[in-house]
């Protein structure tokens, strides 16, 4: 015992021998050595200098900026009176580091259609018939710098996907995927579309129906312009079903006619199809220094669940909550989420509503919390993060209460999609595929 | 923002965050006279310019194990130069000095040094340890064996000179 702690303390003093300067130098080096033509070229040395003058200026910039911040909050304490130390419990763990946002935008959680089948959705569409025992891969040639940014996915191997273009690249377009022994992927751009449109919400209802919305910055403005198109076979043809709708994203359509979509803080109804809607007001939290936002809508007939969030204040995380409605919207009841409102925004699906009261979410520091009477109350169960070997950016879905996926982009920059799944409501995981 | 600046965004994020723990494995690993941030900027510069992207499950162990190998190219260069200054001058001046407990641990490999760090510092069972140095379980159990033999026998030695 004691012998292993001598050793420890040894290897402790060694582990921190030699002058060791911060990461800054170490980064500033590798982007040295990146911006050089041909790396073989410049010496050690060279690349060092370079790293170290590098660091220097950053240094010099440090001190001035601090410099400058100490004297005018000094000048400002003067008059006012001192700030009171914040109490450590009240204070709440810093949100986790979103990482790999490269992988993350390209990259949505499995889809659940059954217990048996399942997609996963990255540039290429991963599906299952067998409950992840087997995998079809199915390569979709997405142009470079598109992005993928919808995933829709109905029983039967039916999947689209949705990618957006910059400027210069490609107008919004839907690919429509039919998995089995031969699979199809066929592309179809939106028709009229502007190639800086974005494709904010895609979804079907049933195999041939389905609507997708495109949102066009404005210029001058800090609006949007929302066009929603459909489609009556299956994405075959596209066709503009009405510009200028009041709707900015959340599209979900049961049948043919009747569906909802999200602006900004309140609901829109549709009753024949998306031609026109109706405003609807939900219960929102007091209000406060920033505006709240909804990020989804689920829809159980005429029971409706709504996630939404108010954006922290003062650099603190913001606060997620739930509408609930069981009369087609008429009424609502607020809930309270886990997990911080940035979180849910940059990835709706961390939040799953099974059915009405059994609802999954990923809370603070993506521990999975469950509730199963709406959102009363919450309870912690394993860590999906342990179970996913750490990473970042894990997506999640449940067909029934105990039955769910999760997955996560293993690798730097490119997506390796690890998934676990779990049959007892998330109190354990297993590992499915990695694919 | 292209895409490649959110693949150089990344990849130094990883640098970043790995940093600390690979000056750590450097330190213990690197010879008495080798700064331990030159063995992990020749490490990192080495990885980088044949995987850009640091496309590895763990980076970090990748990144150790270059550590390591960057390690034992310095230990055979040095010992090629200790002979030659032996061969020219009779009293070769030593780089570095340490406390003599530290120089009994430096006389071991740098894989056995690496391997106990790893078991004993970090945590690691020796079949995760062995995958980072690139030995076989049985093989880093052995070394590891063997090397706290050593260190005891130096130990003993050092007792009976006293």
């Amino acid at each position: 015992m004691t012998e292993t702690t001598e050793l420890k303390d040894q290897l402790e003093r060694l582990a921190q021998r030699g002058n060791n300067p911060g990461p800054e130098w170490l980064v500033a080096s590798v982007r040295h050595a990146r911006a050089q033509a041909d790396p073989e070229v410049a010496p050690l040395g060279t690349r060092r200098r370079h790293a170290l003058v590098t660091v220097g200026i950053a240094f010099v910039a440090v001190v001035v900026i601090t410099v400058a911040v100490v004297a005018l909050s000094s000048r400002n304490r003067a008059a006012a009176p001192p700030a009171s130390t914040p109490n450590p419990s009240t204070v709440r763990p810093v949100p986790i580091k979103l990482t790999t946002p490269s992988v993350s935008a390209l990259f949505s959680g499995p889809a659940l259609m059954s217990q048996s089948e399942g997609w996963v959705c990255d540039r290429t569409l991963h599906h299952t018939v067998d409950g992840g025992r087997t995998w079809q891969s199915i390569p979709v040639s997405i142009p470079y710098h598109s992005v993928q940014t919808k995933c829709e996915f109905l029983a039967g191997g039916h999947a689209w996907l949705g990618t957006s273009g910059g400027d210069i690249h490609p107008p919004p377009a839907v690919y429509r995927i039919v998995a089995g022994a031969h699979p199809t992927v066929t592309r179809v751009e939106l028709p009229g579309a502007a190639p800086a449109a974005t494709l904010a919400s895609l979804t079907f209802a049933g195999d041939d129906r389905g609507w997708a919305l495109t949102t066009l910055p404005i210029h001058g403005s800090n609006r949007t312009r929302n066009d929603l198109y459909a489609t009556v076979d299956g994405g075959v043809r596209w066709h503009l079903l009405r510009a200028g709708v009041p709707v900015e994203h959340g599209l979900r359509f049961v049948g043919a006619s009747r569906g909802w979509a999200i602006d900004g803080n309140v609901l829109e109804r549709t009753n024949d199809g998306g031609r026109t809607w109706t405003r609807v007001r939900v219960s929102l939290p007091p209000r406060g220094s920033t505006d709240p936002t909804l990020f989804s809508v689920t829809i159980f007939g005429d029971r409706l669940v709504v996630a939404g969030g108010r954006p922290g204040a003062n650099k603190q995380p913001g606060e997620s909550f739930a509408d609930v409605s069981s009369d087609n919207g008429r009424t609502w009841s607020l809930r309270t989420l886990p997990g911080y409102t940035e979180l849910l925004e940059h990835n709706p699906t961390w939040f799953v509503a099974v059915d009405p009261a059994h609802w999954r979410a990923f809370g603070h520091l993506l521990d999975l919390q469950v509730t199963d009477n709406a959102g009363l109350s919450w309870q912690p169960r394993y860590s999906l993060l342990r179970a996913l070997n750490g990473g970042g950016d894990p997506g999640m879905n449940f067909v029934t209460p105990s039955v769910g996926w999760a997955s996560i982009c293993k690798g730097v920059t490119a997506c390796k999609p690890l998934v676990v799944r779990t049959t007892d409501g998330g109190q354990t995981w297993t590992k499915v595929a990695q694919l | 923002m292209t895409p490649y600046d959110q693949l150089d965004a990344g990849v130094e994020g990883v640098l970043t965050d790995l940093y600390p723990g690979l000056l750590r494995f450097a330190a213990v690993v690197g010879n008495a006279d080798t700064e331990p941030s030159d063995l992990v900027q020749e490490a990192v510069l080495r990885t980088i310019r044949l995987h850009p992207a640091l496309d590895f499950d763990d980076p970090g162990a990748y990144l150790r194990r270059a550590i390591l190998n960057a390690a034992k190219n310095q230990s055979r260069g040095a010992a090629r130069h200790r002979l030659l200054m032996h061969r020219l001058v009779a009293e070769p001046t030593a780089a570095a000095s340490f406390p003599s407990d530290l120089e009994d641990l430096l006389r071991l490999a740098p894989e056995t040094r690496a391997l106990l760090y790893l078991t004993v510092v970090d945590g690691h069972t020796h079949a995760e340890a062995a995958a980072i140095v690139g030995c076989t379980e049985s093989a880093a159990r052995a070394r590891s064996s063997r090397g706290l033999r050593r260190l005891r026998a130096q130990l003993i030695e050092e007792v009976r000179n006293d």
